[in-house]
């Protein structure tokens, strides 16, 4: 027995985050009007809910979606459970996938036995909105299974290790959880898949190919300015998450530890900088094909500037940004000025600022010069050096 | 107390100061209330924006602020202000007993060439109500069309001995004293500019009563800051990280932007005291990375490709 069945729950109170109360009510409902129409995304825990309540004594006549469902079948083995007594009186008929029902016949022979039931039945979808369904929705009460969140995937998976005595850590577990995206199913058969040696490492999860993890811009840089390879150094910021302009700063923050020699040196930025030259094509054209010569010159182009071999390098955080947001707001109080002076001056902001702005910090020495003016402290404060 | 350039305004034409003949010229459309569409051409701080006043105060007297518009096509270069602002102005009629008004552009050299085939129409449709006089540092960037409409007067740039005598005539009426060769020295720092002139005058005036030659150059430096030099030295040398760190500081403490700082590195490299060969070398890399800072979009990235070309240049020699 796999581990999704063994440890698939036997009391309806083990399904977590779900509404199961409804689910019991149906069972207990009288009269059995109405189907009850289960729907949310695979694993989620809908079939093995209903599969819960012969835990609770209920008998549990089932079609699933590896059976014959015409109009037939649903009446020979259905139609006859739906309206006789169960063995032990408790009764419930289960009807997964019906979205998934192939023949028309079938979904109207099944709205005649709700019709006429007098055992609960629930039904089961992943998309109860398909078109085939209209006319069964008007026969069902609606309830709604939500994605499990990964958290609740992972508590459930190490109860299964700590049974199992399978040796994981937490961020494996979560690893393992994420990547089953709420399918719970999922996520049990992998770490049954993964921990043939009672152990679950993370060395195991990549040897599966499944974590995908982002590259550091940190190895990503290493594999840019030291590889041999023409291909690496072209791919080497591929999976780095970062966008094409602030990877372009990193690089050249950390060229000059680099390349230590001005030839190569040379070379690297004529790169960058023809790089740059597409890039600022890339956002006046929206010509995005660009990108292309942006990451082989920026990539190979550095790379290939190399001429001796060089040591280990430590790489660094740009600076530039912080520096240039700090002096962005002494930029707009300038212009601020510039615009004051601008009636007296008659002439453009650029002007002003180029052949006034300069000599505002001496002539502010008058306390009248700052009066006529009406020049703030703010703006005086960027003048002072 | 206000911006001596301000301050020292003229008023009237005949206050204009250096530009004789044109002054003649100008005073005689005054005199027969006719104007036709004129071109200033010249250098900066010669008297295009100041005689274009001149001539508005003179026309319409008090009436002179309702009848003529100042723009500069720096700050508004686009075809929209000539299809809005200048065309609301010039389909209007104007007020008193002048038959037209006057629309100043300023630094109509920096129209593009789309707006200013949209200002040639304007200029012919309302010719009857207005009369356009354009300012540029060079005609040659207005499209023929225009010129042709125009009178153009091109205006020189002041000589030696007419700014010395302007600059002497401005710090007596401000009670400041010159030393020595100090009136000498602001003409050699401002080149004719009697814009840049003044503002250096009245800078020197703010730090003492008493000018002489060294605080005249002192001042002067604040408009181009000396660091740059250094830049330049520095990359020439070879030390790339320490030229690219100090130009990174120089321009945000000066808030330079990368065509700023690429501009005065060339005029840096012009008076550079090397071989001239090199020289032509540095210029011609230094277009190449301007122009690669227009086509591009990060302008620190091309200052500092352009520094790491330098010493390589110097090598080669």
């Amino acid at each position: 027995m796999n581990w999704f069945q063994k440890y698939s729950p036997t009391n309806i109170k083990e399904v977590l985050s779900q509404p199961t109360t409804s689910l019991i009510n149906h069972a207990e409902a009288n009269p059995k009007a109405k189907a009850l129409l289960i729907h949310g995304p695979t694993g989620c825990g809908k079939t093995c809910s209903i599969h819960s309540l012969k835990g609770h004594g209920y008998e549990l006549v089932e079609i699933n979606a590896s059976d014959v469902r015409n109009a037939e079948v649903i009446k020979s083995v259905i139609g006859n459970a739906s309206v006789t007594m169960g063995l032990f009186g408790k009764r419930v008929i289960l009807i997964d996938d019906v979205d998934a029902f192939s023949d028309r016949g079938g979904i109207t022979e099944l709205i005649k036995v709700i019709k006429s039931t007098k055992t609960p039945i629930f039904l089961t979808a992943i998309d109860p909105w398909s078109k085939k369904l209209r006319t069964l929705r008007g026969y069902c009460k609606m309830v709604e299974f939500k994605k499990l969140r990964s958290s609740t995937i992972k508590l459930l998976l190490r109860r299964i290790c700590d049974k199992e005595q399978v040796k994981a850590n937490d961020s494996v577990l979560y690893s393992i959880a994420s990547h089953a995206n709420g399918d719970l199913r999922a996520a049990i058969n992998n770490l049954e898949m993964l921990s043939g040696d009672g152990e679950v490492t993370e060395f195991e999860l990549e040897a599966m190919g499944y974590r995908e993890k982002p590259v550091s811009i940190f190895n990503g840089l290493q594999t840019l300015f030291k590889t041999t390879d023409f291909f690496e150094a072209i791919h080497s910021l591929d999976d780095v998450n970062l966008d094409f302009p602030t990877k372009l700063l990193w690089i050249t923050e950390n060229i000059t530890n680099e390349f230590s020699n001005n030839s190569e040196l040379a070379k690297a930025f004529n790169s960058l900088s023809r790089a740059d030259v597409f890039n600022g094509r890339i956002i006046r054209q929206q010509y995005w094909r660009l990108l292309v010569y942006v990451n082989s010159l920026m990539t190979a182009g550095v790379n290939l500037s190399r001429e001796q071999p060089s040591g280990f390098v430590k790489y660094k955080n740009p600076t530039k940004i912080l520096k240039l947001w700090r002096s962005k707001s002494k930029r707009e109080l300038k212009k601020q000025l510039a615009l004051k002076l601008k009636p007296s001056v008659h002439a453009s902001i650029n002007k002003v600022l180029q052949e006034v702005i300069p000599f505002i910090n001496l002539m502010a020495r008058n306390k009248e010069f700052v009066k006529e003016y009406e020049l703030t402290t703010d703006e005086l404060s960027v003048l002072t050096k | 107390m206000k911006l001596w350039v301000e301050k020292y305004r003229p008023q009237v034409l005949n206050d204009v100061f250096g530009q004789t003949s044109i002054v003649k010229r100008l005073k005689s459309f005054v005199k027969n209330k006719n104007l036709p569409h004129l071109l200033f051409s010249g250098p900066a701080g010669t008297g295009k924006t100041t005689s274009a006043m001149c001539i508005a105060r003179e026309l319409y007297s008090d009436n002179w602020q309702m009848n003529f518009m100042e723009t500069n096509a720096s700050d508004e270069r686009g075809i929209d202000v000539v299809r809005g602002k200048i065309k609301d102005f010039a389909r209007t009629m104007p007020l008193g007993d002048v038959n037209f008004k006057v629309i100043l552009l300023d630094e109509a050299d920096s129209l593009t060439k789309d707006a200013q085939h949209a200002l040639r129409r304007t200029m012919e449709k309302y010719a009857t109500t207005c009369r356009f006089i354009l300012d540029c540092n060079y005609s040659s960037k207005i499209i023929d069309p225009i010129q042709s409409r125009c009178a153009v007067f091109r205006f020189k740039p002041l000589t030696e001995p007419s700014v010395i005598e302007y600059l002497k005539e401005v710090s007596e009426k401000e009670g400041l004293k010159s030393e020595g060769n100090a009136l000498s020295a602001v003409y050699q720092v401002s080149q004719g500019d009697l814009r840049k002139a003044l503002n250096i005058l009245q800078s020197c005036g703010s730090v003492s009563k008493t000018i002489n030659e060294s605080l005249v150059f002192e001042v002067a430096s604040y408009a181009q800051p000396k660091e740059l030099e250094k830049v330049v030295t520095l990359a020439l040398k070879g030390s790339f990280s320490q030229a690219r760190s100090l130009l990174f500081d120089v321009m945000l403490k000066y808030g330079l932007s990368g065509i700023d700082a690429i501009k005065q590195i060339q005029s840096i490299i012009m008076t550079l005291k090397t071989d001239d060969k090199l020289k032509v070398r540095l210029l011609d890399r230094v277009g190449e990375y301007e122009f690669r800072m227009v086509e591009g979009s990060d302008e620190f990235l091309q200052l500092d490709a352009l520094l790491a070309q330098f010493y390589i240049l110097g090598r080669e020699s």
